[in-house]
């Protein structure tokens, strides 16, 4: 009976952090595109590179990335990283289209994370 | 290597309370679905040890969830024969008073190869010594053979045959082992008494057995040269 509970407390820590799970990186996704989408607008209205937008994407990102390495490939991760991780340089030496290019790169990526967590025939198989 | 020396202790752990939790049964005996499961557990296990790169919540996930649902599906093959049968499958007789049943054999995708070499594995050479063989569940051969071919017992020829109850380890390398005492009547005042006779100290014991009887081996230690 005890065996009986402790298997049926494993199987619901299993599912509720596999759901759980699948909301994080939907949710983490979003809230970054939201974050890096505001940035890119406000970049290519004025022109100018901020370093307190820069710094808050960074921000998120570290905040988010300590729970998603447990759950999503880190390859996948380490892509938007190093191009999170340039936006800084960027910043700099204001090179506003390669930060533009960096901002693309990490929506992209984080879109394709979020797609491809979904529950669908061809994430299935 | 750090990352990889702690991902793997991590992993040991996550499958070493697995394997406690999934119970004891020896790989012979373990049911197909069993096997099965044990496989996939250690192979899902072993991919991100090898690689670092792939992240652990989702091997830790997976692991969980299919040992769980062994356990819970375990459970339910006790309480229902329905599930049982259908899980597991049923024992089937494939040798009757030494007669093969070539309809059941043709089932089971047994040779004739097979089920004389599982038979020689049981001491059994002759298939008319066999009243009975069945295959288990879990693929395994019993067989019960014909009265007149059974080994003789002591029931058989009138022996009083004395119960000699279960030994009992008391004494393991020096150290007491409390737990048993139950099983074989013993109680530290017992036990001081049997030492004390036999002028030994428990530290110099190498293993001491007992049994309900008050029957009791002792093996001292070597001396260290």
């Amino acid at each position: 009976m005890n065996r009986l509970a402790a298997a049926l407390i494993l199987l619901l820590i299993s599912v509720s952090v596999s759901v759980s799970g699948y909301f994080y990186i939907v949710q983490s996704a979003d809230e970054i595109i939201n974050v890096i989408s505001e940035d890119r607008k406000l970049t290519l209205e004025s022109g100018n590179i901020s370093p307190e937008r820069a710094e808050k994407i960074q921000k998120i990102w570290k905040e988010k990335e300590t729970f998603l390495v447990a759950i999503l490939p880190h390859e996948e991760l380490d892509e938007i990283e190093m191009n999170i991780k340039k936006l800084s340089y960027y910043q700099q030496q204001d090179f506003a289209e390669e930060y533009i290019k960096a901002l693309n790169d990490c929506t992209s990526r984080l879109e394709h994370i979020s797609e491809s967590e979904k529950l669908d025939f061809k994430s299935l198989f | 290597m750090l990352i990889s020396l702690v991902r793997a202790l991590i992993l040991y752990i996550l499958i070493f309370f697995c394997m406690r939790l999934m119970g004891k049964r020896q790989l012979g005996e373990l049911q197909p679905t069993e096997l099965v499961i044990t496989i996939l557990v250690s192979a899902i296990a072993a991919v991100p040890m090898q690689d670092n790169a792939l992240p652990l919540g989702n091997s830790i996930v997976a692991v969980l969830l299919l040992v769980s649902l062994e356990i819970i599906n375990s459970s339910i093959v006790l309480k229902s024969s329905k599930w049982r049968s259908f899980f597991e499958g049923n024992s089937i007789v494939i040798i009757r008073d030494g007669v093969i049943d070539q309809k059941q054999l043709k089932k089971l995708r047994f040779s004739v190869d097979d089920l004389l070499d599982q038979l020689r594995q049981k001491d059994v050479f002759d298939i008319n010594d066999v009243q009975y063989a069945i295959i288990e569940t879990n693929g395994q051969l019993s067989v019960m053979l014909k009265p007149e071919k059974e080994p003789v017992t002591a029931e058989m020829i009138d022996i009083n045959n004395f119960e000699k109850g279960l030994l009992c380890l008391v004494i393991n390398d020096g150290e007491i082992l409390k737990r048993t005492f139950e099983e074989c009547n013993m109680n530290e005042k017992k036990l001081n008494k049997i030492l004390s006779e036999n002028k030994i100290k428990a530290e110099d014991v190498f293993f001491m057995l007992a049994d309900k009887k008050g029957n009791v081996t002792i093996v001292r230690k070597e001396a260290e040269k």
